[in-house]
Parts: C-alpha cells; sequence; structure tokens
C-alpha cells in the first residue's frame, strides 16, 4: 500500500521538474530582460550592471535555473515587484482563503454533482433524465463567472441577503455565495459524468444480478452501482480538480476574495514576475500532487487494483 | 397433485430496436411442479434466456418489454404485481444464476457482503447474525472451507468458485424455483461436470424446482425431466426428456438431437470450437426476427417443408403428438 | 436513442452558430451605432426601444458592442483553434504513425502542457507576453493542441493496425502519403468532432482571460472584456454584464450542441 504510494509520488517527480522549467522559461527567459522592467530605461549602466549580478542575470541560462530551482524547493520565491514581500509568504497567507473556497465548492459539487448524476441515470429515458440533461446542457454553457455575476445581483444587490465582495470578518457567510457558484458550476461537470459513468454500469451483468436477488431499486443503485461507479468517478476528479482551480481564479476574482486565484491575476496585470512565477509554480505543484492523490484513491477504492 | 407452483400463460415480450419490435418471446406457456425441472433448450437467439428474464421482470427496458401473458406463481401473477412488491419475490421464490460468473458478481464487493445482503433483504436477519447462514449457502453450494472465502473478492476466485458462489447466493434464502441460465458454459469442462452434479443434488435434496436455460442437450437428460425446445421465440417441442430423447417430432428437435449425438462422438473437437455445438445437420440460420417468414418459423431450414407448402402459408400450433408430448407442426408423420 | 437525438441536437447548434457568424459577418450592418461611438448623455440606458441592450457608463449602444464582440471573439476563438488543430493533428499523427521515440517524445510533451491547469496557463503566457491578442492566441492554441493530439495519435494507433495500410505500403507508398490519403481521411469525423466542442472551449477561454483583464486590450473589446467593464456598474446597469454573457453562452451552447450531435451522428462506436 505505502510502496504503492510512493511509487505513484515518484511518478509525478518527472512532470513537477517539467513544471518548473516551463515556468522558469515563460517568466524569466521569454519576457527579456527583466531589469529594464524594475528599474526602468534611464538607469545608469552601472546600476544595470550591478542588478544584473544581483539577480543572477550575468549567469548562464542553466546556472540560473538551477540557482532558482533550489531557493524555490528550500521555499524561496523571491520577493514581489510590487509590494517588495517575499511571494512565499504572500502565497502561504493567501492559502486559507482559496481551501475554504474550493472545499465549500467541492462538497457542494459532490452532494449536487454526483446526486444529480446518479438521479437521472436511475431515470433513463424517463422525462425526469430529459430535464436534466437538457439543464446541464444549457447551464454548461453559462461561463462560471457570467453566472457569478448574476448570482451576486441576485442575492447580493436585489435581495440583499448574503455578502457579495470581500471577506469581511472572514466569517463562513463570505463563502456561502462564491462557494455555492463554484460548487454548482463544477456539479455540472461531475454530473454529467457520473451519468453516464452510471448509465455504463447499469448494463452489467451484476446489477442484473443484484435486482434479481430481490434487493430494492434504491440499493441496488446506491450500495451496488454507485459503489463501483465512485472507482471511475474518483478519477474523473481529476478533471474537477482542472476546473476547480480555473473556477476559483475566476471566482475570487469576481468576488474580491483574497485568495491565490486573485493573487495570481493581480500579479500577471501588473506584470509582477516573481509573483506570478511563484503563484504559477504552486498552483501547478498542487495541481500535479492532487492528481497524483487521485491516483491513489483510485488504487485504494477497487479491490481488484488494490489486492492486485 | 394440484395446481403448479410455476405457470407461465402465454408469455410475450419483444424488443424495441430501430428495425422495429422484434418478437424475441412469443406466446410460450410452460409449467413447473414443486421440485420439477424443465430444460428449455435452444440455439443463442432463440429467446430462452430473454424467456427467463421475462419471468423475473429482469428483461432489460429498454429495449425490452414485457407485452402479455401471465407468470403464475402459486397462482398469483408476477406480471402484475407493483415494481416494489417485486422485491420480495426475486431472491426469495424465485433465485437465478446466470451465464458469466465473472461478470455477474460485483467486483467491488466481497463474496460474504454479497451473499449476506440477499439473507438481511430476505431474512429480516440482524447484520451481526448473518454469518452462520452465509456460511451454510456456501456450504450447500460446495464452497469448500467457505469462512477462507467470506472476505475474498469475486477476481481472486477461479470461474468454478465464481459459479457455486453465484448458486450460494441463489440459495441463501431458500427459493423453491431456481433458474439457470447455462450455468456451465462459461467454464471449464471438468468444473462443468462437478456444477452440474451440485445443481442435480441441490434439486432432489433441497427439493428445488429447477429452470434451466441451455443450447446443450447433453446437460439436459442429467438434471431436468421435461425439455422445451424453442425456435425464434416459440416452444417448439415440449415431451417428457426420455421421450424426447427416443423420438422427437420436430424437425429442428431432431437436428438438435442429432447434433448432440455427433458432440458425444468427437468431444475433442468440440473443444477445439470454444464449447458451442455445431448444428451443422441443419442447414442454414436461425430466422431474423424482424423479418419471419408468414407459416412455419422453422420452413426456410426444414427438410419437410418442400417448395411452397402450407409449411410457408400457415403459422402451425402447438399439436399433442403422444402423452405430454407437444410439437409445433403439421407434417403428417408427427404424432398419432 | 442517442443517434435518434444526434440531428436535431446538430441542427439547433448550426443554428446558433449561424446566428453568431451573421451577427459577426453583418455586424456592421445591423448594428444601429457605431460600438464605439460615445455619447455621455445617454449614460448607463436600460434596454428599450433605440437601445434594445441597453447603453454602457459612455453611453454606448450595448447591441452595437455585443454584435462587434462577435467578431472578435469568433476571430480569436476560431483562430486558437486552427492553431491547436494543425499543432495537435501534426504532432498526433506523427507520435501515432512513427512511434517509437517519437511518440514518446510527443506524449511528454502533452503530459507537461496537462499537468497545467488551462486558464492559469493562459494567465502565465499573457503575463510573460504581456497581454493583448498575439499572447491570446498563442495561450488558446497552447492549451487546445494536447487533447486533439491525443485523439488523433490514439485513432492513428488503430489505423495502423488494419490491412489497407500494409496494402499501401507493399506497393510502395511513402510515409507522408500514406498518411495524407489513407490515415488522415479515416480520422477526419472525430477531429471534426473534437474540433466543433473545441471552438466551444477556445470562446469559454477567451472570454474567461479578458474577463480578467488579462485578454483583448481596449479599444477592442469581445464578450469577456465587456463583462469585465461592466461589472463595476453592476448594481446600477445589470445589463452590461448579462447581454455580452447571454453571448457567451448561446456561442458555446451552438459549438456545444453541434459537437455533441455529430459524435451521435457520426461516431459508429455509439451506435445502438
Amino acid at each position: 500500500m505505502l510502496a504503492l504510494a510512493l511509487r505513484r509520488l515518484a511518478g509525478s517527480i518527472p512532470v513537477l521538474l517539467a513544471v518548473s522549467v516551463v515556468t522558469f522559461t515563460l517568466l524569466y527567459i521569454v519576457p527579456g530582460d527583466p531589469v529594464t522592467a524594475l528599474v526602468g530605461d534611464r538607469a545608469s549602466p552601472e546600476t544595470i550592471a550591478n542588478l544584473r549580478r544581483e539577480l543572477g542575470l550575468d549567469l548562464p541560462v542553466h546556472e540560473r535555473y538551477l540557482a532558482w530551482l533550489k531557493r524555490a524547493l528550500s521555499g524561496d520565491l523571491g520577493r514581489s515587484w510590487v509590494t517588495g514581500r517575499p511571494v512565499a509568504r504572500s502565497i502561504v497567507a493567501r492559502v486559507p482563503v482559496t481551501a475554504r473556497l474550493a472545499l465549500t465548492a467541492f462538497l457542494v459539487s459532490s452532494v449536487v454533482g454526483l446526486g444529480v448524476g446518479v438521479y437521472s441515470a436511475s431515470r433513463h429515458g424517463r422525462p425526469a433524465d430529459h430535464v436534466v440533461r437538457l439543464t446541464l446542457l444549457l447551464a454548461g454553457a453559462v461561463p462560471v463567472f457570467v453566472a457569478a455575476t448574476v448570482a451576486m445581483y441576485v442575492f447580493g444587490v436585489r435581495l440583499r441577503v448574503l455578502p457579495v465582495s470581500g471577506l469581511g470578518d472572514g466569517s463562513l457567510r463570505h463563502f456561502i455565495l462564491p462557494g455555492l457558484v463554484l460548487g454548482v458550476y463544477l456539479s455540472i461537470f461531475q454530473a454529467r459524468m457520473t451519468r453516464s459513468v452510471m448509465l455504463e454500469i447499469i448494463r452489467q451483468d451484476y446489477i442484473r444480478t443484484a435486482r434479481a436477488k430481490g434487493l430494492p431499486e434504491r440499493v441496488v443503485i446506491w450500495r451496488h452501482a454507485f459503489r463501483n461507479a465512485l472507482v471511475s468517478v474518483i478519477t474523473l476528479l481529476g478533471g474537477s480538480l482542472s476546473n476547480l482551480l480555473v473556477g476559483s481564479v475566476l471566482t475570487e476574482t469576481i468576488f474580491n476574495l483574497p485568495g491565490i486565484g486573485r493573487f495570481t491575476v493581480d500579479a500577471a496585470y501588473a506584470r509582477d514576475f516573481p509573483a506570478v512565477m511563484g503563484c504559477f509554480l504552486f498552483q501547478s505543484v498542487v495541481f500535479v500532487l492532487a492528481n497524483t492523490l487521485v491516483d491513489l484513491g483510485y488504487a485504494l477504492a477497487d479491490p481488484r487494483v488494490r489486492l492486485g | 397433485m394440484g395446481s403448479p407452483l410455476l405457470e407461465v400463460l402465454d408469455l410475450r415480450a419483444e424488443f424495441r430496436t430501430s428495425r422495429g419490435r422484434l418478437p424475441v418471446v412469443d406466446g410460450v406457456s410452460f409449467t413447473l411442479d414443486t421440485g420439477g425441472g424443465l430444460a428449455i433448450v435452444g440455439e443463442s437467439g432463440s429467446g430462452k434466456t430473454a424467456t427467463a428474464l421475462s419471468l423475473m421482470r429482469l428483461l432489460p427496458d429498454p429495449p425490452g418489454r414485457i407485452t402479455g401473458g401471465r407468470v403464475l406463481l402459486r397462482g398469483r401473477d408476477l406480471l402484475a404485481l407493483p415494481e416494489e412488491a417485486l422485491t420480495a419475490v426475486r431472491g426469495r421464490e424465485l433465485a437465478m444464476v446466470f451465464q458469466e460468473p465473472a461478470t455477474a458478481l460485483n467486483p467491488v464487493m466481497s463474496v460474504g457482503e454479497q451473499i449476506a445482503e440477499a439473507v438481511v433483504q430476505h431474512r429480516g436477519v440482524a447484520r451481526r447474525r448473518v454469518r452462520p447462514l452465509v456460511l451454510e449457502s456456501l456450504d450447500q453450494a460446495g464452497v469448500p472451507e467457505p469462512e477462507t472465502y467470506l472476505g475474498s473478492y469475486p477476481h481472486q476466485l477461479s470461474g468454478g468458485l465464481r459459479q457455486r458462489v453465484m448458486i450460494a447466493i441463489a440459495l441463501a434464502c431458500g427459493p423453491s424455483v431456481l433458474i439457470a441460465d447455462e450455468p456451465t458454459t462459461a467454464l471449464d469442462v471438468t468444473v462443468q461436470d462437478r456444477l452440474l452434479d451440485l445443481l442435480a443434488y441441490l434439486r432432489h435434496h433441497l427439493g428445488l424446482a429447477l429452470l434451466l436455460i441451455t443450447h446443450d442437450l447433453g446437460v439436459v437428460a442429467r438434471l431436468v425431466d421435461r425439455v422445451a425446445v424453442m425456435y425464434a421465440g416459440q416452444i417448439v417441442e415440449t415431451a417428457p426428456v426420455a421421450v424426447f430423447f427416443r423420438g422427437p417430432a420436430h424437425p429442428y428437435s431432431r437436428g438438435l438431437l442429432q447434433a448432440a449425438r455427433l458432440e458425444a462422438v468427437g468431444p475433442e473437437s468440440r473443444a477445439r470450437r470454444g464449447g458451442r455445438p455445431r448444428l451443422e445437420v441443419i442447414g442454414g440460420s436461425v430466422p431474423d426476427l424482424a423479418d419471419l417468414p408468414p407459416g412455419c418459423r422453422f420452413a426456410p431450414r426444414c427438410r419437410w417443408a418442400g417448395g411452397g407448402g402450407p409449411c410457408w402459408r400457415e403459422v402451425p400450433g402447438l399439436r399433442e403428438v403422444g402423452p405430454g408430448h407437444l410439437a409445433r407442426c403439421r407434417r403428417p408423420g408427427v404424432g398419432p | 436513442m442517442a443517434r435518434a437525438a444526434g440531428l436535431p441536437m446538430a441542427v439547433a447548434g448550426a443554428l446558433l452558430l449561424t446566428l453568431v457568424a451573421l451577427a459577426a459577418v453583418a455586424g456592421p450592418w445591423l448594428a444601429p451605432a457605431h460600438p464605439d461611438e460615445l455619447s455621455l448623455a445617454e449614460s448607463l440606458r436600460p434596454p428599450g426601444p433605440g437601445h434594445p441592450f441597453g447603453t454602457d457608463y459612455f453611453g454606448r449602444d450595448v447591441f452595437s458592442r455585443v454584435l462587434y464582440g462577435a467578431r472578435v471573439s469568433l476571430a480569436i476563438s476560431l483562430s486558437a483553434q486552427l492553431i491547436a488543430l494543425v499543432v495537435g493533428v501534426a504532432l498526433g499523427a506523427a507520435a501515432g504513425y512513427f512511434g517509437g521515440w517519437v511518440d514518446g517524445a510527443v506524449m511528454r510533451l502533452v503530459d507537461v502542457v496537462m499537468a497545467f491547469p488551462d486558464l492559469l496557463l493562459a494567465i502565465g503566457i499573457a503575463a510573460s507576453l504581456g497581454p493583448g491578442v498575439p499572447s491570446v492566441l498563442l495561450a488558446l492554441g497552447l492549451v487546445g493542441w494536447p487533447g486533439l493530439c491525443r485523439l488523433v495519435r490514439g485513432e492513428v494507433l488503430a489505423l495502423k493496425e488494419r490491412d489497407f495500410i500494409d496494402a499501401a505500403r507493399a506497393i510502395g507508398a511513402g510515409d507522408l502519403w500514406i498518411l495524407r490519403r489513407h490515415v488522415l481521411p479515416n480520422v477526419a469525423a472525430p477531429i471534426l468532432i473534437a474540433t466543433t466542442l473545441g471552438v466551444g472551449s477556445r470562446i469559454l477561454q477567451e472570454a474567461s482571460l479578458s474577463f480578467l483583464g488579462l485578454g483583448v486590450q481596449p479599444p477592442a473589446a469581445s464578450w469577456g472584456s465587456m463583462v469585465h467593464h461592466g461589472l463595476r456598474w453592476l448594481s446600477r446597469a445589470p445589463w452590461l454584464v448579462i447581454f455580452p454573457g447571454l453571448a457567451i453562452a448561446v456561442a458555446v451552447l451552438g459549438s456545444n450542441l453541434l459537437g455533441d450531435g455529430l459524435r451521435d451522428i457520426l461516431d459508429p462506436r455509439l451506435r445502438d
């Protein structure tokens, strides 16, 4: 079991390295010389030369990369060009906000997405199934930021029942609307996936066996079909993770929540390279590791994989 | 003797497909007494499995749908029951064993769980009291050292053991009818033999009525006392086993029996073909249900139908040709 | 079942896309006003006669801006999908057909690109090159090709096992000839389906980037950037968000419907 976990983790190391190379290339090589961006065009050649040495820009590319990687591994992501504060510390300060948003959304989508998917599959071909499919189709075309804006207008501006912007006192109330919006957005994807996985499973012989035993349909669906579907649904969570990260960037921006997504966008807007690079690296690493965990969860859920 | 345990009257079911409605079960009738044994024999596509599934109301819908007839269990029509009431019949009164033990067991549930849930469902036993009953049914199904298998998952078992687990599930609630749909087809020849012995034993010692669905006439005589031959959704002949093997009346039955005898002569060639019998003694193939001949459904393959005679125009009914012996054939040589 | 639903879905999708394309092409003739025409006296008018979608803070006609936005959004999404298509099909076909180290290299590259959440990669590129149309095109092209690449590789791998490829090789046909004449026509259907669905994804991604302020820059306006700018006036003028948002939804719905419909019609594996 542990061996399997370690093997999967080890397997993600090359991808993580590749992610770091892409990040480095994208944000330190492509944009050209950051020194001019830092001090402007009119700095004296001497100042520029000094700064270049200080930033290590006089070194060859691979040495710069290794030095950067070494520092990144020790938790040093450099200082923001805008605020001058260490990027790593800014990221750590924002993790709780994003984590809380993501967790709320994930809980909502697990209940709504899986529930709707299973329900729709269990009514396959009946009117309820058609209604669900049509709703998912329509809802899937609405961008999350439009849905979020409309929700904000309805609940915050018109009905005034929920806070619409910012963190306020940090209470959970401020996460309800963003969490719901993001959660429902994720549900669309999950419901669709769950439905198609369930339809495939309901056709299997062992479902017929379960019915032949005289189990009530509810038990057949949830104990037999859903438990099998879960194995596949866990793998599909990988796709959901990308949606979750992307969705939280957009949701944080709209609801003005000081999370990592918002930080990334602000930094990208200001072209604050160390900050963008830090966020970029951090989120990609989280994404890759989370996908590895999903793989592992899949292995755990299926006795055929678990027991060999 | 009283009324039969299970009485099937004019059962009809169809598959709704893009090519129209296919009559997969077309007016099937038979009876099964307590402790009795009946085999429904036919090629694949003859409607024998659809018949079995219809009895349990397990025909996949869509595309399948039961369109008529009655299935009387102790006089109660199962086709008229509401869906919820079926749970008290399935597993409890009618149990079923399927062809493919590899796919018929839930891959993510342990063997013990899969048997236990049937017991909990039907016998109202508390979960923690269920263990002895589970062990008992595994034992009845001939699983050696049942304790060792309670926590196993299906993929860890051999094909023969899986099928015994399926049988244990079926036996767990003491049903009165066991429907076995090609129970040994997917298994090795040696394992087949032992499972057939087990089924024969269960029938005689538990007083279980057995409805055997098979394409293999070779197993019929060992397990049941009546045979019904199905062709293109209809029963074309039904007779006591002894009578049937001595002299089948329907030309199709004769072909089947002849094919089975050839099998018996050359068992090694059978293994080479993956255990499927060959019906080369009857030329042609099963008719397309979407495009049935207007008269006798077997006419296109029948040596006696001739060209354009009444066999091609009129649908023959089942006629009594001997005591307890019915055949769907108008040939003058058939019958008394 | 699925097949029967395919045709009406595809037709509905095609109709919606035609509507969007019409807006993009005929926008200048349909628009009641120039999209950049300021009229501060008409600031933040609600929808009504004269301004069917209302006006924005500068008094610009939202209906006209949505029509012109169709141009920007469609042009960018289609071009980005074209980039993704060319790169994805070329690399996927090469990987599947040649196998070996080519396959290994291409698939590692796919893994790396797919290791990033798509919008994040696009944000990184926009930050790196500076926001604007070129970086949007590059970003969306980059996140779009790996899916197509995997698809084409898989199809080509399956095709390679078939006899007619061997037959072509036996009569001395070259690799490029075989790829062009025998392999690609046989994978045309899945590519068409994936491309149609891909356009929808590109529209969404362009809108997201522009919404974040990292896509199309003023004075040009795509639907996404209209929502971005409209957000400031949400409590007073929700129509600034609703109409461009609706336009995005219609375009995405159109390509999803067409793509799903085509899949039901064309993909033989889904029949029956």
